[in-house]
């Protein structure tokens, strides 16, 4: 925003140009890693924190535990609990890590990663990734009828028809469950889980 | 009398401090590796997870590979721990783009065409989907001009293409779109203070909370900044302080934001006000006068509505307006020996009031939106003259006009694997008539890792008010005929994800922008625009990695090669570097108690508009982050351009300067406590 009517005469030389550094900037290379240090170690031990994937591991291997499926949805008693991941994988080896050897109820955890709903038959949960949201209409319809437990991660998803829903509030991984949707594919969300969830009211 | 500048430079030679860096970074690099173990959240209660603070918010890098253009994505996390300072460093960052900056604004280039002088009008900038781009210069404000504090970013979407096909005129070379944190976010009270190098100091207070369902989000900021003393070669003699130009890179700026929400409804208030001084004593004013500064301040509200009807239809309007003051004092040598002073008063005042509604529908396979928009220029005022004695030059108030869009954008998933986004928008203006601007993208997913797209779109730039009527006296002038520039794009991408953290994106594109509109000098010695015949062609390829594990170990290397032809001169333009290479790494320490957030950028060689050559330069910045006290307070301590590297931006016309010099090292300290 500076067009001038007239443009100005030109004048140009060339000769080196010198910069140094200022005594404020020369005090500022020191204090900081003195700073630094002295923060470090007075720092007070605390807990380590955790990615957003650990966590959201986390809460799906409590929902396993903290929902009731119909006895129809597993093939035999000790089949596997199936959680699955519909389009790319954002949990990397944490999802696996976590329920390596662990069982619920007598079936025994598998994680599988599914390209679409044609290879969801048989899964518990279903988690789907954010780039799938858009064909969400396409994903219930599909799963209409099967107890499914679908949980994503986008806006909207639970007043979609979803039935949890991840979201981040402070930095903190919270959740939302839609009951009705819950209700519809047969299943009983145990209070607890509800107690510390947000519910979407549809 | 005119001297040609000699600036000449010798190839660099290559630096120990660049093998210790690598080194350090392959060293931290495996020690990071080493470090992640695997933790057993099994055990914690629901409540424990509840209240666990995840420091690496999602990026969705896959959505990004449903977008049907090249997208990059910078989270509020990210902009922490690189220790960006401004919307122009986070730019900085993003593949194929070239930022310059001339101490008063900072240039966007995209894919090589960067025009200064056209105030990144073929750049959009987007705050919450709202246009920002004021209506006078349809300047996007880049640098410490931009109207937000960083920390209220929750992300800013930088898609490199045309998208006229959505948002009509300036979505030219890229769109920007800056997300901003909402009260579900910033929960609870956010103090912020920063001092940096050059006696710079950057506070920020913040509120967010809830009532009776309101939701609401407050925010006030300050910065100043003292600058630096700057010397200057052209001006080194006797009478003009021997081309030092003291107490006039002085900086600062004032922010507000107000962000209420309720349902489905949503007002956002901002306020920033921004003044600079000038030190390159540009245009013929009197050098090293610390009077000649520039000041611009934004003032926009809106309202916005979304609401979803039942499972297949999503309704959004919003309405809003803008208004930006600019005042430009420089300050003149006397006409006369013995008299005072000139000083000369050069200002806009844009009002704008638009509007959008827009309706999306899911059926079959199809993914439908719909929507139009209008902007109804309310003032775009222009005026110049010397304060005392009284010399109007400029006087320009045209009246009131609207524009009216209409547009369209079906997702068409043609089967699983397979999907068309085509877009379409009409553009009608009062003076050109309208335009039509498609776009078209093929996206074929083969297998969960792999995504090949093709795309092609157009794109157009109405001429600006700064352009049609910024000359001669009285209301106003007829806009001489000028058309709007068009451009085209055409490009290929493939993506490839590696293995569970890696993915690998190669794209090739052409880009032809015609009808460009340039200023000449005409007969008086006045400036004037006409819409040129020649415009610029651009062929290139980008290439990018990107990485992201559990333990918070992200990055991003990316370089871009692009050859850009003036299509008029059949030469290399000026400010456009051929090789463009970026990397970015955040590296976690001290089992995620700290962050390590490291940068490297390197800028080719380029063209200064007198055809000298501005060398090639490498910047490295490096910020340390601590998350510390209870997660309540974070403490980060940064350097930019950590090997002091010597280094220079073409200049825009105006400046005496054929290059500019730009900073040096220097520090930022940041305390922000969260409560």
């Amino acid at each position: 925003m500076r067009g001038r009517a007239k443009s100005g005469p030109e004048e140009t030389s060339g000769s080196r140009l010198r910069r140094k550094l200022s005594k404020q900037d020369r005090c500022s290379v020191l204090a900081m890693p003195m700073m630094i240090c002295v923060l470090l170690a007075s720092a007070p031990a605390q807990d380590v924190p955790f990615s957003e994937y650990q966590v959201k591991a986390a809460y799906l291997y409590n929902f396993a535990k903290f929902v009731e499926w119909p006895p129809a949805s597993f093939a035999s008693a000790s089949a596997n609990f199936q959680m699955c991941i519909l389009g790319p994988d954002p949990f990397g080896d944490e999802l696996r890590n976590l329920t390596r050897d662990k069982a619920v109820n007598g079936h025994p955890f598998e994680v599988r990663n599914v390209a679409d709903t044609l290879q969801t038959k048989g899964c518990q949960i279903l988690f789907v990734a954010s780039s799938e949201h858009k064909h969400l209409k396409q994903i219930f319809d599909a799963l209409l009828g099967t107890s499914v437990l679908t949980v994503g991660e986008n806006e909207g998803f639970a007043a979609r028809g979803g039935i949890i829903n991840f979201f981040l509030q402070n930095g903190r991984v919270k959740f939302e469950v839609n009951p009705k949707a819950a209700e519809q594919s047969g299943l009983k969300i145990s209070s607890k889980l509800l107690s510390v969830a947000k519910i979407v009211a549809v | 009398m005119l001297i040609r500048a000699h600036v000449t430079k010798h190839p660099p030679r290559p630096s120990p401090y660049r093998v210790v860096v690598i080194w350090v970074l392959l060293v931290y690099a495996a020690a990071a590796f080493a470090q992640q173990e695997s933790k057993d959240l099994s055990q914690a209660s629901l409540e424990e997870l509840a209240n666990i603070q995840v420091y690496s918010a999602s990026k969705h890098l896959q959505s990004v590979s449903e977008a049907p253009s090249s997208v990059t994505i910078i989270t509020a996390d990210e902009i922490q721990k690189y220790g960006y300072r401004t919307l122009a460093d986070i730019l900085r960052s993003v593949p194929g783009f070239d930022i310059t900056y001339d101490r008063q604004y900072s240039y966007a280039g995209v894919r090589g065409i960067n025009r200064p002088e056209d105030f990144n009008s073929r750049v959009l900038l987007l705050i919450d989907g709202r246009r920002t781009n004021e209506n006078v210069y349809e300047q996007a404000m880049l640098g410490t001009e931009f109207p937000l504090d960083l920390d209220l970013i929750d992300r800013v979407e930088v898609v490199r293409g045309p998208s006229s096909s959505l948002y009509g005129t300036s979505a030219f070379l890229a769109v920007i779109n800056v997300i901003t944190r909402k009260s579900q976010q910033l929960r609870g009270w956010e103090l912020a203070f920063d001092p940096a190098s050059f006696a710079t100091y950057n506070g920020r207070v913040s509120y967010g909370g809830s009532y009776q369902g309101v939701d609401m989000l407050l925010s006030g900021g300050f910065y100043d900044s003292q600058g630096q003393s700057l010397f200057y070669p052209e001006f080194d003699s006797p009478a003009t302080d021997y081309g030092i130009a003291r107490n006039c890179d002085y900086d600062s700026y004032q922010h507000f934001l107000a962000t209420v929400s309720w349902r489905g409804f949503s007002v956002q208030g901002l306020y920033s006000d921004r003044n600079k001084g000038i030190p390159t004593g540009g245009w013929g004013t009197l050098f090293n006068d610390p009077r000649t500064h520039t000041f611009d301040s934004e003032r926009d509200i809106g309202i916005s509505y979304e609401h979803s009807l039942g499972e297949q239809w999503d309704l959004a309007a919003r309405t809003y307006i803008n208004r930006h003051v600019y005042d430009g004092m420089y300050v003149y040598g006397p006409a006369a020996p013995g008299e005072s002073d000139v000083l000369n008063y050069d200002f806009a005042r844009g009002t704008r009031w638009s509007g959008e509604a827009k309706l999306h529908r899911v059926f079959q396979k199809h993914g439908l939106t719909f929507g139009t928009e209008f902007q109804d220029n309310l003032q775009q005022d222009e005026g110049n003259y010397n304060i005392s004695p009284f010399l109007p030059y400029i006087a320009s108030r045209p009246p009131s006009r609207t524009n009216y869009a209409v547009y369209a954008q079906d997702e068409f998933a043609i089967t699983h694997k397979l999907t068309l986004n085509a877009g379409v928008r009409y553009d009608h203006y009062f003076n050109f008539g309208g335009t039509t601007n498609p776009r078209i993208g093929l996206i074929y997913r083969p297998l969960a890792q792999t995504t090949f797209k093709l795309l092609y779109g157009t794109a157009f730039r109405a001429p600006t008010a700064y352009e049609m009527y910024y000359y001669g006296m009285g209301q106003f002038q007829a806009d001489l005929g000028l058309k709007p520039e068009t451009f085209k794009n055409y490009e290929a991408i493939v993506e490839q994800g590696l293995g569970q953290h890696f993915r690998l994106t190669g794209s090739v594109f052409r880009d032809q922008v015609a009808h460009l509109i340039t200023q000449v000098t005409n007969s008086s010695g006045f400036l004037e625009f006409e819409n040129n015949s020649g415009g610029e062609r651009a062929t290139g390829l980008e290439t990018e990695l990107d990485g992201r594990f559990a333990s918070g170990l992200d990055g991003r290397a990316s370089y871009s090669y692009t050859n850009v032809i003036d299509t008029t001169t059949g030469e290399r333009p000026p400010n456009s570097p051929q090789h463009l290479a970026k990397l970015n790494v955040i590296i976690p320490l001290l089992q995620q108690k700290l962050s390590a957030g490291l940068e490297a950028q390197y800028h080719g060689a380029s063209l200064t508009r007198q055809e000298n050559t501005v060398s090639g330069f490498q910047v490295f910045n490096g910020t340390l982050l601590m998350h510390t006290l209870g997660k309540h307070l974070d403490l980060s301590a940064s350097i930019y351009n950590f090997l002091n590297k010597k280094y220079f931006n073409a200049s825009p016309p105006g400046l005496t300067q054929d290059q500019i010099q730009q900073d040096g090292r220097s520090f930022r300290v940041k305390l922000s406590a969260r409560f």
